[in-house]
């Protein structure tokens, strides 16, 4: 694997390999953001505040009709993004 | 005094060390000034031209701009529809000699996102300036950062991104005191290489 490197006064371009810590540390990160890939789906899919703020009031008012609702919705991306299990 | 010149032909009557004196000021200009085919020619040090280019990213492990010069005290760096082919970031580095890829980077990044897709991390250091909000390997971004140089090796970055079709954007404000003059700027993905982009430079030197 390697990165151009073009040099603005000249025009000349050339291949830099990466060096072996370069690789090394896009692997751990390539794991770790793999581990975690799950969060971030779920994150722009779970139901907004505003709504758990309105179904909060009403259950507060004695309704959980819509408390209810909140967690399925959660449960749901949760369900459909699941976490990976650790060996 | 303004000197009027008016018609044509000869000049006559002004002699060496007489009028005019050697500064011409504002006023002895006429009130528009045609430069058109000339070459202004700055002192030594001062700004003047303005430097562009862009280059399509696909299939490289990272992209460096080197040997930008030492005169430069901002720089731009816009990019347009850039995937990496893995889950992963981007990541800003620079450097002066060789790219700098310590953990000496500090700043704050965060996003903007649909549902409950909002937050930020505290001010921290990082390896590169990163924007790791959105890693997905199906994601396309755009967007543009500003390096400005505040004093010795100094760098402070302003950068914003969005995500192709979607409603989430990223930032990240930071620094970076780097161990010499600044002459590079390198834009790699944390992981993978990028399969599609481009990426443009500009700065004033």
């Amino acid at each position: 694997m390697y990165r151009i490197e073009k040099n603005v006064l000249t025009g000349e371009t050339v291949k830099v390999p990466l060096s072996a810590e370069e690789i090394a540390q896009r692997e751990v990160t390539k794991a770790e953001l793999d581990a975690t890939q799950y969060q971030r789906d779920r994150r722009p899919e779970y139901p907004d505040l505003a709504v758990l703020a309105d179904a909060l009031y009403w259950s507060n008012q004695g309704d959980n009709t819509k408390l209810d609702e909140y967690y399925a919705a959660c449960a749901a991306v949760k369900a459909k993004y699941p976490k990976p299990e650790v060996n | 005094m303004a000197i009027t010149i008016n018609g044509s032909g000869t000049i006559t009557g002004i002699t060496a060390g007489g009028y005019p004196d050697a500064t011409v000021t504002a006023d002895d200009l006429a009130a528009t000034l045609d430069l058109s085919g000339k070459t202004v020619t700055l002192p030594s040090g001062a700004a003047g031209k303005i430097f562009h280019d862009s280059q399509d990213v696909s299939g490289t492990g990272g992209y460096t701009f080197s040997d930008i010069p030492a005169t430069v005290r901002e720089f731009r760096v816009s990019y347009h529809h850039l995937s990496i082919s893995t889950t992963g970031y981007v990541v800003v580095y620079l450097g002066g000699g060789s790219l700098d890829t310590s953990s000496n980077y500090v700043g704050v990044r965060g996003y903007n996102g649909g549902g409950s897709g909002n937050g930020a991390s505290p001010s921290t250091s990082y390896q590169g300036f990163q924007m790791t909000d959105y890693t997905s390997a199906s994601k396309t971004y755009s967007g543009t950062f500003t390096c400005s140089k505040i004093d010795g090796n100094y760098w402070e970055i302003n950068w914003h991104q969005h995500e192709q079709n979607s409603a989430s954007q990223g930032f990240f404000t930071g620094y970076i005191n780097l161990g010499g003059t600044l002459d590079r700027v390198d834009m790699s993905p944390s992981a993978g290489t990028w399969d599609n982009g481009t990426i443009a430079i500009t700065y004033i030197y």
